[in-house]
């Protein structure tokens, strides 16, 4: 004996949807439904994954050399001994890479999530003004204090560079704080789609039949 | 917003900063530490305040201390998150035990034993370490990876009704 059941019949009567029961119900199968909407969904979840992995290891980046490598700078044979151990590469060709690739990663996210929710085009939008602000203090604040502690001759007062590097750390401290509002709001953007995109099916939890 | 999303949230979070600094770390630091000996003194000259193993060492447990805090969080709703979750806190304690048996024996010639040893096998010793340090990197990615599909999965169990499908609801 065979027994023939049709999808949009297999599906119309799960047990959480009841309140959705007439949007199951119609000619055409339901799992055509899902994949009508998932490309879109996947490709807006996916364009909002990698600022955020950007721009968290931006984040992760500059902690480390704010924990790591300011506290160093004591004194001028320790900014010698810095110059000395960075000859084939150095921070700055790490940050002008990544900073780049995460302003193109969110504008594309921005692209991909104008139209469908508000909230989250604006918080992508913040997301990307504070990282060209991050961008413009690089270039005015930070650029001319690079250039006096690991580019120009190191002739002046020993005092004089020790407020280079208290200017530089209050500097990296704002920038850090930018960096970290842009990967809240990125963050809270990607759970917005997430749930946007979340399949008509995915039940909540305490009733799940995925488990 | 809630415990077992921000739970969530945070792991994600320290594990992408451990992973940019890991990156740094392979990008910036690794390569000139080539040029052994003399390298090798400007980096124990210049790590004299500070070195990368206090920062590691603070980061580390912490992300894996807020992965044990999300998988406790997210143990009982969704199994495939409590996987995924305990995949990632797995991966974690294995990227630790790349640091102890590999990066640790290798550090300890690299920064503080005396530079006995000829320039070619301090040179090979620091390749090691930078190839290490790629495994350690993939190891963090992959955990990064389960974390943040893990925490979509948690967004969208979590959502309420009006969340979904917000372009055909009047939440826009």
């Amino acid at each position: 004996m065979k027994t023939e059941i049709s999808h949009s019949t297999q599906y119309a009567t799960l047990p959480d949807a009841s309140g959705r029961a007439e949007e199951y119900r119609g000619n055409r199968p339901t799992s055509d439904l899902g994949r009508e909407r998932s490309w879109g969904g996947t490709l807006r979840l996916a364009s909002s994954f990698l600022p955020l992995l950007l721009l968290s290891m931006l984040f992760g980046a500059s902690s480390f050399q704010l924990a790591v490598d300011a506290p160093n700078w004591t004194g001028v044979p320790a900014l010698e001994r810095y110059r000395a151990f960075y000859p084939v590469i150095n921070p700055g060709t790490f940050f002008q890479t990544l900073l780049p690739a995460a302003l193109l990663a969110l504008l594309a996210a921005l692209v991909c999530n104008w139209t469908p929710i508000p909230a989250t085009r604006w918080r992508l939008s913040g997301a990307l003004a504070l990282m060209i602000l991050v961008g413009v203090l690089t270039f005015t604040f930070h650029f001319p204090r690079n250039k006096i502690l690991f580019g120009d001759p190191l002739t002046r007062p020993a005092a004089y560079y020790h407020q280079v590097v208290t200017e530089w750390v209050a500097g990296d401290y704002v920038r850090l704080a930018m960096i970290l509002t842009a990967v809240a709001l990125v963050a809270v953007s990607m759970i917005r789609i997430a749930r946007d995109t979340a399949s008509r099916e995915l039940p909540n939890s305490n009733t799940s039949g995925a488990r | 917003m809630n415990l077992r999303m921000i739970s969530t949230a945070i792991a994600l979070a320290l594990s992408a900063m451990l992973l940019g600094a890991g990156v740094y770390e392979s990008v910036v630091v690794a390569p000139n530490l080539q040029g052994a000996p003399s390298s090798l003194e400007h980096a124990r000259g210049f790590y004299h305040a500070t070195n990368p193993g206090i920062f590691f060492r603070v980061l580390s447990p912490g992300t894996q201390i807020l992965l044990l805090l999300a998988l406790v969080c997210n143990w009982a709703p969704v199994p495939l998150t409590r996987w995924r979750l305990a995949g990632a806190l797995a991966l974690a304690i294995l990227g630790d035990v790349v640091t102890f048996k590999f990066h640790y024996p290798r550090n300890t010639i690299l920064f503080n034993g005396p530079l006995t040893l000829p320039a070619a096998d301090l040179d090979r010793v620091a390749r090691e370490w930078a190839l290490g340090n790629y495994a350690r990197i993939a190891v963090i990615l992959t955990a990064m990876v389960l974390v943040m599909v893990s925490m979509i999965r948690i967004a969208r169990d979590t959502a309420s009704g009006e969340h979904r499908y917000s372009s055909s609801s009047s939440a826009r």
